[in-house]
C-alpha cells in the first residue's frame, strides 16, 4: 500500500501508456479482422493527390455508388443502410438497400451486405466509409487504369480494402 | 510575478527578517540572475524545436508508405518507439537525471509517435481520411499527462491539438459537429472561449503554471476566429451549425461568460471561493466579460439564422453585411479590452499583439473595400471619429488635472 501512494505517479503514468498501447493494439486486431471477412470485386475509378500525415493515396469512387435503378425506400440524406452486393462474374454489383443488416449466416452463396450512408436521395447515391481512399507508396504516380478493387466485407458490413489489382495483378506491386 | 521578481520580493523579507545577510541576498540573486534564466528558457526551446522536428520525421517516415515491408513489423516497431520514448521520457524526468524540461521533450516525442502510429494504423488499413479521429486521442492523452505531469507544454498541445481536432471534426459528415462553408469558424470562436473558461477554472483550482498557455491559445484562437468572421458577407452559407454545437460551443460558454459577468460586477468573488481582482482590474475584466458575452450572443444569432432573414430568393446580402460589420465591431471591441487589461496589469507584450492585430486587422478590412460596399468607408471613418473624441475627451481631462495642480502649487 505505501508502495503504491509512493510511486502513484508512475502507476497513472503507466496506465495511460499501456491505455494508448492497448487501443493502438485494439485498432489493429478490429482491422486485421475485418481484412478475413468475405472478398468481393468492385469497378474503380481513380485520381492521385498527397496526404501529409499518410502519404500518397488514390481516391476511388465506384459504379456502385449511383444507385438511381434501384426503388427508394424511405430514406434521407445522411441514413445509414446496407447495399446487397450479388457476384456478377468479374466484379459484384448492387441490387438493392435495406435499412437493416442480415446475419451473416444467412448471406447465401454470391451475397454480401455493404455498409454505406445516403448522400442524395433522388437520384440515389451513396458512400461507402473508408472504401474511397487507397494509400500506395510515395512516388508511385496514378494507375495506369481504373483498377479493380478486392473489397473485404465483415459480419457487420463493415468494409476495407485490401488490394487493387490491375489486369490481374496486384498495384502498386 | 516572475520568479525573478518573487525573489527580490522575498529575499529582502527575508534580510529584514534576519534569516539572512544581505551579502548572501546579492550572492543568491546573481546565482538566479539572467544568464542562468536565458540557459534555461535556452534549454525548453531548444528541446522543444528538437522534439517537434523529430516528431516531423517520423511522420515523413510513415508518410514515405514503405510498401516492401509487411503491416505487423511496421506496426510493432511504431509501438514500440513509442513505448520507449514514454519510458526515457518519465526515467529523465523523475528518475535519477531529474532533468525535467529535457524528459517532457522526450515524453511529448512519445506521444508524437502515439499520432504517428494511429496515422500509420490509419495508412495500412486504408481508414479515416479526415485526420480527426487521429487527434482525438492525442488531445485526451495530453489533457492527462499534463495534469498528471504538471507540464505546461501537455496543456500548450492539448489546448492547440483541441482546436484543430475541432476543425477537422466539423469537415466530417454526418458528425454531430458537421459545420461546412466557413461556419466552422463560430465553433472555432466558441472553443476559443472555452479554453479561456479552462484558463479561469485553472485560476480558482491554484494550478497557476496552466493559466497563461490556456489564456494565450484561447486568446489567439478567438481574435483568428473573429478576425476571419469578419469575412462573413463573402461566405457562401447553405447549411446551419447542428443543434449540439450550438449549445456546447455557444450556449454553455456564454452561461459561464454571464455567472462570471455578475460575479465581477457584484463582487462575489471572494465569497465564491475565487481568487479576488483588485478594484484597478475588475473595470477592463467586467467589459471583456461583456463583449465576450455580446460575442457569444452574436454568434448564436449567426448560427441560428445562418443565412439572415430569406426573402424567398436565397441569401439576404443586407443581414450578412450586418452580420460582417458586427464581427469588425467586436473585434474592434475586443482589442480595446485587452490593450485595456494590458495597462492595467503592465503586461506589454499584450500590447504589442493587439498593435499587430489592429494593424492586420485595419489592412485587411482596407482592401475589403475593393470589394464594393460603403460600410466599409463609414466603419473606418466612424472610427476614427470615435478614437479622435476619445483622445480630445482624455487630453481635457488631463489639461484639467494639470491646471488644478498649478493652482493648488500657487496657493
Amino acid at each position: 500500500m505505501i508502495w503504491i501512494n509512493q510511486h502513484r505517479r508512475l502507476l497513472l503514468f503507466s496506465a495511460i501508456v499501456t491505455v494508448q498501447v492497448l487501443l493502438l493494439v485494439a485498432i489493429v486486431a478490429r482491422e486485421e479482422q475485418r481484412l478475413t471477412g468475405l472478398e468481393i470485386v468492385l469497378e474503380s475509378r481513380p485520381v492521385d493527390p498527397r496526404d501529409p500525415l499518410r502519404g500518397d493515396f488514390v481516391i476511388l469512387s465506384y459504379k456502385a455508388e449511383d444507385l438511381s435503378s434501384i426503388p427508394i425506400l424511405n430514406h434521407k440524406v445522411g441514413d445509414r443502410i446496407y447495399v446487397e452486393f450479388v457476384d456478377h462474374g468479374r466484379f459484384w454489383e448492387p441490387v438493392s438497400v435495406s435499412s437493416d443488416l442480415l446475419h451473416r449466416i444467412e448471406w447465401s452463396e454470391g451475397q454480401a451486405f455493404v455498409l454505406a450512408y445516403v448522400q442524395s436521395v433522388s437520384p440515389l447515391r451513396v458512400s461507402y466509409p473508408d472504401l474511397g481512399t487507397y494509400f500506395i507508396p510515395l512516388g508511385t504516380g496514378e494507375p495506369p487504369k481504373p483498377p479493380d478493387v478486392f473489397v473485404s466485407i465483415s459480419d457487420d458490413g463493415v468494409a476495407r480494402i485490401k488490394r487493387l489489382e490491375i489486369d490481374g495483378l496486384k498495384w502498386p506491386d | 510575478m516572475s520568479f525573478r521578481d518573487e525573489l527580490e520580493h522575498c529575499s529582502a523579507r527575508w534580510v529584514e527578517a534576519g534569516l539572512i545577510s544581505p551579502d548572501q541576498r546579492s550572492q543568491i540573486l546573481s546565482f538566479e540572475a539572467v544568464p542562468s534564466a536565458v540557459q534555461s528558457r535556452l534549454v525548453s526551446i531548444f528541446g522543444l524545436l528538437g522534439a517537434i522536428f523529430l516528431v516531423l520525421g517520423v511522420l515523413l517516415v510513415v508518410s514515405q508508405n514503405w510498401g516492401d515491408i509487411p503491416r505487423l513489423p511496421k506496426l510493432i516497431t511504431g509501438l514500440l518507439a513509442m513505448t520507449l520514448a514514454f519510458s526515457v521520457g518519465y526515467w529523465v524526468s523523475f528518475g535519477r537525471p531529474q532533468m525535467i524540461r529535457i524528459g517532457s521533450c522526450v515524453l511529448l516525442i512519445g506521444t508524437g509517435t502515439f499520432f504517428a502510429n494511429l496515422a500509420l494504423i490509419s495508412q495500412q488499413y486504408n481508414i479515416a481520411i479526415n485526420p480527426s479521429p487521429l487527434m482525438l486521442p492525442v488531445v485526451l492523452t495530453a489533457v492527462l499527462f499534463a495534469y498528471l505531469l504538471r507540464s505546461q507544454a501537455y496543456i500548450l498541445l492539448a489546448a492547440v491539438s483541441s482546436v484543430f481536432w475541432l476543425i477537422f471534426e466539423s469537415q466530417n459528415a454526418g458528425s454531430v459537429l458537421e459545420a461546412r462553408n466557413g461556419l466552422a469558424l463560430v465553433l472555432v470562436a466558441g472553443s476559443g472561449i472555452w479554453l479561456l473558461i479552462a484558463s479561469e477554472a485553472n485560476r480558482r483550482m491554484q494550478w497557476q503554471l496552466f493559466i497563461e498557455p490556456l489564456r494565450i491559445v484561447g486568446a489567439a484562437t478567438l481574435f483568428s476566429a473573429i478576425f476571419m468572421l469578419g469575412f462573413y458577407r463573402h461566405f457562401d452559407v447553405e447549411i446551419g451549425l447542428t443543434v449540439f454545437s450550438v449549445i456546447t460551443l455557444l450556449v454553455i460558454p456564454l452561461f459561464f461568460i454571464a455567472a462570471s459577468l455578475l460575479t465581477t460586477v457584484f463582487r462575489w468573488e471572494v465569497s465564491m471561493g475565487w481568487p479576488s481582482i483588485t478594484e484597478t482590474v475588475r473595470r477592463p475584466v467586467v467589459a471583456t466579460a461583456l463583449t465576450l458575452a455580446l460575442m457569444l450572443i452574436w454568434l448564436l444569432i449567426v448560427a441560428v439564422f445562418p443565412e439572415g432573414i430569406t426573402d424567398g430568393d436565397g441569401i439576404s446580402s443586407a443581414i450578412t453585411d450586418i452580420y460582417t460589420v458586427g464581427f469588425w465591431i467586436l473585434a474592434l471591441a475586443l482589442t480595446a479590452d485587452l490593450i485595456w487589461l494590458a495597462l492595467m496589469l503592465r503586461r506589454q507584450w499584450w500590447i504589442n499583439m493587439a498593435f499587430v492585430y489592429l494593424g492586420f486587422f485595419v489592412l485587411t478590412r482596407y482592401f475589403d473595400l475593393f470589394s464594393g460596399n460603403l460600410q466599409t468607408a463609414v466603419v473606418f471613418a466612424g472610427a476614427g471619429l470615435l478614437l479622435l473624441t476619445l483622445a480630445l475627451l482624455l487630453e481635457r481631462g488631463r489639461r484639467a488635472l494639470r491646471d488644478e495642480m498649478v493652482r493648488d502649487s500657487v496657493a
